[in-house]
């Protein structure tokens, strides 16, 4: 159930902070940073507004994630690839080694990974990226229809 | 020489990448569902690199002074985490929000729109736990590392998300081998 609610809070958190950055036109620091002081300080103020590892999770999750929507829409263009990758960045973070606790910078290594596979899914890329192949095929098939 | 060093950062990134995921896949390498699951992501991640865009802009002098800057927010975040104990999350917010207001000083300036996201990186290395960093030193070296990174990155991963925290983690993991190897 934990788990659950920290990858709705990832993906939650990640298409936020794209929200802010891309349509808000706020800037990608801006968004990320004022979100997750926002959400850190009311965690921080209510350490009993939900149970206990929940509460220290919930903070750390929504700042790793929104790290992923700083992402410029240059690079993705869509809410959905952008709520996979906050989800993804979550249960990456559950799995997540103890070899490197407690490292600053490991959110973020964590929210590039998180990208980095949506981005790699083949059937999420850009429409405009045809390959050569798919071009010489279509060529083919309409020369024929001509005739 | 000059191509090799031109592909460094990315190197360098990579690698950084693949010892995080290499350090999740040896912890839980009986677990069959984990493996699997590490592996999908390594292979998508290969592909990812593939159509990962370069640019081509030259290095300027200017462009050091941002070391700088990722120095002071490193320290400031690490101040507020753990001297006035507030925590990692709350610290990076605020600096990064202080920092993201500095290019209203003055819209012209190519200097101060290159603030907010030196100094976010510079927060990230200040999230470091006690446990790690454990002195303005250690902070101060990382931080400075992190800023010569991030200079040298300049026109790869433009534009995605957690490429600053890449970097962040590629000044603390780099400090702490070389305190572990020589100290």
């Amino acid at each position: 159930m934990d788990a659950i609610i920290l990858i709705i809070t990832g993906a939650f958190a990640a298409v936020c902070t794209y929200f802010l950055n891309v349509k808000l036109q706020q800037g990608p620091v801006r968004a990320s940073a004022a979100l997750s002081l926002a959400v850190g300080l009311v965690f921080h103020f209510f350490p009993n507004l939900l149970p206990q590892p929940l509460n220290a999770n919930i903070p750390i999750v929504f700042i790793g994630s929104s790290f992923v929507g700083m992402v410029s829409s240059s690079v993705v263009a869509n809410y959905f690839v952008v709520a996979a990758s906050g989800a993804l960045f979550s249960l990456i973070y559950l799995n997540t080694s103890n070899f490197f606790t407690g490292y600053g910078g490991s959110l973020g290594t964590i929210a590039c990974i998180s990208l980095l596979v949506t981005i790699g899914l083949p059937f999420l890329a850009k429409k405009n990226k045809i390959s050569n192949g798919y071009l010489v095929l279509r060529k083919l098939i309409f020369k024929k229809k001509k005739h | 020489m000059k191509k090799f060093l031109k592909k460094l950062p990315f190197l360098l990134l990579i690698l950084l990448h693949a010892s995080f995921l290499l350090a999740m896949l040896v912890e839980k390498l009986n677990i069959t569902s984990n493996l699997i699951f590490i592996a999908a992501i390594i292979i998508l991640v290969l592909i990812a690199y593939t159509q990962v865009p370069r640019h081509e802009d030259k290095h300027l002098k200017q462009d050091f002074l941002a070391v700088g800057f990722v120095v002071l927010g490193a320290v400031v975040t690490f101040y507020l985490n753990v001297q006035v104990n507030l925590g990692p999350v709350i610290a990076a917010g605020a600096v990064g929000t202080i920092a993201s207001y500095v290019p209203w000083l003055n819209r012209q300036s190519k200097l101060l729109n290159e603030v907010p996201a030196s100094t976010y990186c510079g927060a990230f290395v200040g999230m470091s736990s006690p446990n790690i960093a454990g002195s303005f030193m250690f902070i101060l070296f990382a931080s400075f590392i992190a800023g010569l990174l991030l200079v040298f990155s300049k026109n790869i991963f433009r534009g995605f998300g957690g490429k600053l925290g890449t970097i962040a983690f590629g000044g603390v993991a780099v400090t702490y081998l070389l305190i572990f190897l020589f100290l």
